[in-house]
C-alpha cells in the first residue's frame, strides 16, 4: 500500500506534466499551422501578383492617356467663360468666379494626373528593367503634356486679359473721325500697353513673342497720333493725322502676322509634345503586353 | 528532489506562454479572415460600381436631354397658342414634371455611384469618382437652367419683357421719339435680362451680358443721333442767319475786316457740321448694326452656345465614366 502510494504520489507528477506537454504541444502545432496558414494567406496574393501588378499598370497608362483627351473641352470652356467675362466686361467678381471655378477645375484635372503618375511609379512591376525604362519615358512625355496645358491656362488668361481687354477696343470703338480721335486713342493705348505689359508675366516664349508683337504696333501707332496732338498749327495737325489714318490700314495686316506666327508656333510646339506622348505611350504598351506575355508563357508551362 | 522547486515555477510559465500563443494565433487568423473578407466586400462593391451603379448613372442621364426637348418644345407651343408665360408654364407642366423626374433620377443614380466611394478616401477610384461627380453635378445645374429659364428667355422679346420695343422702327418720327421709344423699351428689357443674368445656365448668362451691353450701346448710339439731329437743325438756321448777314454786309458794302470775321466764324461753323456728321455717321452705322444683329444674338444662344455647351459635356462625360471602370478593373486585376 505505501509503496503504490508512493509510486501514485511520484507517478501522478509525471502523468499530469506529460498531459500538459501534450497539450503544449498540440497547441505549438496548431500555432505553427495556423501562422503557417496564414502566412501562407497573405504571401499567397503577392506571390501570384507579378501579373497583376502588370495589369494594373496597362490599365493605369490607359487611363493617364484617355484622361489627356479632357484637356481639350475643359480649356475652351474655360477660354469661352473667361473670354465673355473680359469682352463684356462684367466685372471683378465675376472674372474671379470664372477663374477660380474653370481655371481651377483644370488645375485639380492636372494635379489628378500627376498623382496618376506617381501612383504608377510606386509600382512593383518597375522592378523589371525593360518596364521601368518604358515607363518613365512615358511619365516624361505625359508629364509635358500635363506642363503645356497648364501653361496654356496662364497663357490664355494673359491674353485674353490684355489683347482681349483693354485692347480690343482700341480699333473698334473709338471714331476715325472724330476730332478728338488722336486724344482718345493715346489714352486707349496707354491702357491697353501698361496691359500688355503686365500680360508677359508667367507667359511662354511663343505668348510674349505675341504680345510684343501687338505692343509693338500699337506703341508705333501711339506714337503717331501722339505726334498729331503735338502739332502745333492747323496744317501740321492735318499732315500729322493724314500720315497716322493711312498707318492705321497697316495694323490689321501687322495683327493677322502676329497672330499667324503665334498660332503656327503653338501649334507645332503641341504637336511635337502629343507626338511625343503617343509615341511613349505605344512603347509603354508594347513593352507591358511583351511582360504579360512572358507570365502567360510560365503559367502554362506550370499546367 | 532538486526538480521538485522549480517545476511549480515553471507550469505557469508554460500555460501563460501556451495562453499567449493560442490568442496569438486565434487574432492572426481572425485578422487574414478579416482582411479577406472587406477584400472581398470591396471586390463585389467595386463590381457592383461598374457593372450596375455605373450604368444606371449612364442611362439616368440618357434620359435628361429629350426630357428636356420635350418641354422646350411643349413650353414653346402652349405660348404660340397664343398664351402668357403663366398659361404657357401651365400647360407644359407635364413636361416639366417629366424633365424634374429625370433629373431627380439621375441625382439619385449619382449618390448610389459616390455612396461609399467618393468618402475622403485618397484611392485612384474616389478620385475619378469625385471628378465624374463634379462633371455631372455640372452637366445636370446647367440642363436644370436651361428648362428654369426657358420661360424668361423666351419671353424676352414678347410682351412681357418689352425687348421687342428695342426694335423701334418707323414708330417714331424723329431720332428725338426714337430715342425716347427706346429708352423706355430698354428699361422694363434690362430688367428681364438681369434677371436671366442669376440663371444656372451659364449660356444664358453670357447672351444675358451681350445683350445688356449691346442695349447700352444702342442707347448710347440713339442719344448721339437724336443730338445730332437737333444740332443739324439748329447749324441750318444759323446758316440762314449767316447768309443773311453776308447779304446785309454786301448791301452795307462792309469792311474787308468785317468780311474776314464773318468768313471765320462761316470756318468755324462748316468745321461743327462735318464734326457732328461724323459723329452722326459714326453712331447711326453703330446703331443700325446693332439693331440688325440682334436676332443673330439671339438665335445663337441656342443654335451655337447651348450646341457647343452640350457638346462639351458629350465630349467629357464618357471620358470620366470610361475612367472610373478602368480604375475599378485596374483595382479588381488578378
Amino acid at each position: 500500500m505505501g509503496d503504490r502510494s508512493l509510486e501514485e504520489t511520484v507517478s501522478a507528477p509525471t502523468k499530469g506534466r506529460s498531459g500538459r506537454t501534450v497539450i503544449i504541444a498540440v497547441a505549438l502545432v496548431a500555432a505553427l499551422v495556423a501562422v503557417g496558414v496564414g502566412t501562407w494567406l497573405i504571401l499567397s496574393k503577392p506571390a501570384g501578383d507579378g501579373r497583376a501588378d502588370v495589369v494594373r499598370l496597362d490599365k493605369h497608362r490607359v487611363i493617364v492617356d484617355n484622361s489627356m483627351n479632357l484637356y481639350d473641352p475643359l480649356v475652351q470652356q474655360f477660354s469661352g467663360r473667361y473670354s465673355n467675362v473680359i469682352a463684356e466686361k462684367a466685372g471683378q467678381s465675376e472674372e474671379e468666379k470664372v477663374l477660380a471655378r474653370d481655371r481651377e477645375r483644370i488645375a485639380r484635372e492636372s494635379q489628378a494626373n500627376r498623382q496618376r503618375l506617381d501612383h504608377m511609379a510606386e509600382s512593383a512591376a518597375l522592378k523589371d528593367q525593360e518596364l521601368a525604362q518604358a515607363f518613365n519615358r512615358f511619365k516624361d512625355q505625359y508629364g509635358a503634356v500635363i506642363a503645356y496645358n497648364d501653361q496654356l491656362l496662364v497663357n490664355t488668361t494673359n491674353i485674353y486679359r490684355s489683347v482681349g481687354g483693354p485692347c480690343a477696343s482700341l480699333h473698334s470703338s473709338l471714331n476715325v473721325a472724330s476730332e478728338s480721335y488722336a486724344q482718345d486713342y493715346v489714352k486707349n493705348a496707354d491702357e491697353c500697353l501698361a496691359a500688355l505689359r503686365t500680360a508677359k508675366d508667367g507667359a511662354d516664349a511663343e505668348t510674349v513673342t505675341l504680345i510684343s508683337a501687338v505692343e509693338a504696333v500699337i506703341s508705333g501707332q501711339r506714337a503717331k497720333q501722339q505726334e498729331v496732338l503735338d502739332s502745333k498749327d492747323s496744317l501740321e495737325r492735318l499732315a500729322k493725322s493724314t500720315t497716322a489714318a493711312v498707318a492705321l490700314l497697316d495694323i490689321n495686316e501687322a495683327f493677322a502676322k502676329a497672330q499667324t506666327t503665334y498660332e503656327t508656333a503653338t501649334k507645332d510646339k503641341y504637336s511635337k509634345i502629343i507626338e511625343n506622348a503617343n509615341s511613349s505611350n505605344s512603347e509603354f504598351e508594347s513593352v507591358l503586353k511583351k511582360s504579360l506575355e512572358q507570365f502567360d508563357a510560365v503559367s502554362g508551362e506550370g499546367k | 528532489m532538486t526538480i521538485e522547486p522549480v517545476r511549480p515555477k515553471r507550469r505557469p510559465l508554460l500555460i501563460v506562454l501556451a495562453i499567449a500563443l493560442v490568442l496569438a494565433v486565434i487574432a492572426s487568423v481572425v485578422v487574414v479572415t478579416l482582411t479577406n473578407v472587406a477584400a472581398q466586400q470591396r471586390k463585389e462593391s467595386l463590381a457592383l460600381l461598374k457593372d450596375q451603379r455605373l450604368a444606371a448613372l449612364v442611362e439616368a442621364r440618357g434620359k435628361i436631354q429629350p426630357a428636356t426637348n420635350a418641354y422646350l418644345a411643349a413650353y414653346k407651343k402652349a405660348r404660340n397658342l397664343p398664351a402668357s408665360q403663366e398659361e404657357a408654364e401651365k400647360n407644359s407642366a407635364k413636361e416639366r414634371d417629366d424633365f424634374q423626374q429625370a433629373i431627380s433620377s439621375a441625382r439619385t443614380a449619382l449618390n448610389e455611384v459616390q455612396s461609399g466611394n467618393g468618402g475622403g478616401e485618397a484611392d485612384e477610384i474616389a478620385v475619378a469618382v469625385t471628378q465624374l461627380g463634379d462633371s455631372y453635378q455640372a452637366y445636370m445645374d446647367s440642363m436644370e437652367g436651361l428648362v428654369e429659364s426657358y420661360p424668361r428667355f423666351e419671353g424676352l422679346f414678347r410682351q412681357d419683357a418689352g425687348c421687342s420695343g428695342l426694335f423701334v422702327g418707323s414708330k417714331a418720327s424723329n431720332l428725338r421719339e426714337r430715342q425716347t421709344l427706346l429708352s423706355q423699351a430698354a428699361g422694363t428689357c434690362r430688367e428681364a435680362v438681369n434677371q436671366l443674368k442669376q440663371s444656372k445656365n451659364i449660356s444664358y448668362v453670357e447672351f444675358a451680358r451681350t445683350l445688356d451691353n449691346e442695349i447700352a450701346q444702342l442707347e448710347t448710339h440713339a442719344e448721339t443721333t437724336a443730338k445730332s439731329e437737333e444740332n443739324y437743325n439748329e447749324f441750318v438756321r444759323l446758316k440762314d442767319e449767316y447768309q443773311k448777314k453776308v447779304d446785309d454786309a454786301t448791301a452795307r458794302n462792309a469792311s474787308d475786316e468785317e468780311y474776314r470775321k464773318i468768313t471765320e466764324e462761316l470756318k468755324a461753323l462748316n468745321t461743327r457740321i462735318k464734326n457732328n456728321r461724323s459723329e452722326f455717321d459714326f453712331a447711326a452705322k453703330r446703331y443700325l448694326t446693332g439693331v440688325k444683329d440682334m436676332p443673330t444674338l439671339v438665335d445663337d444662344v441656342f443654335s451655337k452656345n447651348i450646341a457647343e455647351q452640350l457638346k462639351h459635356h458629350d465630349a467629357v462625360i464618357p471620358i470620366r465614366v470610361q475612367v472610373v471602370k478602368d480604375e475599378v478593373d485596374a483595382e479588381l486585376a488578378e
